[in-house]
């Protein structure tokens, strides 16, 4: 079977019906496969088939495999972690982190302090000092101190303490004598 | 996968991935695309049973959804997906192979058969393209279904038999003669 002989007959079945077909075309047909009946049968199941190319299918179907789907991907945590990306995309933040830490130098972190050095200094002869400052402790320390003392509050009110009064509607030189009578017995 | 996408405008071998990675709605346009060829391919191959039709396309989604790693995005889809059909129809064939020896030996052992089985064949609607199919050895059918029903290209056929394109198209230009003697065959008769 050559090329073009292939093609051709794709081409003719799938486009013309024998009575279509032009006379140089029905030739060839014939000395291929036959005759009008036999391109005529190629013809119509090669159009059936065509017509048939979808069936529709009932609707139950897709809902049980849709619920079977989300069913196996039900987290979607896990299908976070399924998800495939690249081994490179993996490695080279990695390397990356690597380099940065190993190549670039760490910067010194530097504190100040000041430091005290003693050192000799030769002032030129003669020297005048009028005034010198001595630095002393200090002679008088205050110390504070905190005291805690609990009070204790309370909401009740006190009400205000009666006097006893021994002698009632008396007056005070009369107690007196009352008094003087008790102790002496006069 | 963005909440606006459009799953629509997305090729096959796209869609693939984000069903390797769990999008339902990536599922969910693959069905779209493929289930009803696929329920037709099945109904031509399986001897016109429409159940079975429905159930072996049920079954390519499944697998589809249990092992959706074995797809290798290197591929054209198409092509996998229709080898995947055609060994199921394989596994049907060797199947029904094995059931009719078992009815052949029933009946060299007189056994009665139900009445439904007895009539299943006489019940089926023999149209031209059954027929036709009925006839055809199981390579062919499967071919010349493909090639003019499902409208694979030359290429895709030659990816989903693993032969070359020049093969694929003596095997078709062979399958077209062995139809046209056929027909002048029935005509001699």
């Amino acid at each position: 079977m050559d090329k073009e002989a292939f093609k051709g007959l794709e081409y003719l079945i799938r486009n013309k019906t024998y009575d279509a077909l032009e006379d140089a075309e029905r030739a060839w047909v014939n000395d291929q496969i036959g005759g009008e009946a036999a391109y005529m049968r190629l013809y119509d199941l090669v159009r059936t088939a065509q017509s048939e190319r979808e069936m529709p299918l009932k609707t139950s179907s897709k809902r049980r495999l849709m619920a079977q789907f989300k069913a196996k991907h039900k987290s979607t945590g896990v299908a976070f972690i399924n998800y495939r990306i690249p081994a490179y995309a993996v490695i080279a933040p990695v390397i990356l982190l690597l380099v940065i830490w190993f190549l670039i130098p760490a910067k010194q972190v530097l504190i100040e302090k000041p430091v005290f050095v003693e050192r000799e200094v030769y002032l030129p002869s003669p020297v005048q000092i009028d005034t010198v400052e001595i630095e002393l402790p200090p002679d008088t320390v205050f110390l504070e101190r905190v005291v805690k003392i609990p009070v204790y509050l309370s909401t009740a009110k006190e009400e205000p303490k009666k006097r006893k009064r021994i002698f009632k509607g008396r007056s005070l030189a009369e107690q007196n004598d009352v008094v003087d009578l008790v102790k002496r017995g006069r | 996968m963005g909440l606006f996408t459009n799953y629509k405008k997305q090729s096959d071998e796209q869609l693939m991935i984000l069903i390797q990675n769990g999008d339902h709605r990536a599922f969910s346009a693959i069905y779209d695309r493929y289930a009803k060829r696929l329920k037709s391919f099945f109904y031509r191959m399986l001897w016109s049973d429409e159940q079975m039709a429905e159930d072996s396309v049920q079954e390519v989604f499944t697998k589809l959804i249990e092992k959706p790693e074995l797809y290798n995005d290197q591929y054209a889809f198409v092509p996998w997906l229709f080898r995947i059909a055609s060994n199921m129809c394989k596994n049907a064939y060797r199947k029904q192979q094995f059931e009719q020896a078992f009815l052949a030996q029933l009946d060299t052992q007189q056994v009665q058969l139900p009445k439904a089985e007895q009539m299943l064949d006489e019940q089926l609607l023999m149209d031209s393209l059954h027929k036709t199919l009925a006839v055809m050895d199981e390579d062919k059918r499967e071919l010349f279904l493909l090639r003019y029903q499902q409208e694979l290209s030359i290429k895709e056929l030659a990816q989903l038999f693993e032969i070359s394109e020049g093969t694929v198209k003596s095997r078709l230009f062979y399958i077209k003669q062995q139809l046209a003697k056929s027909v002048k065959e029935d005509q001699i008769v």
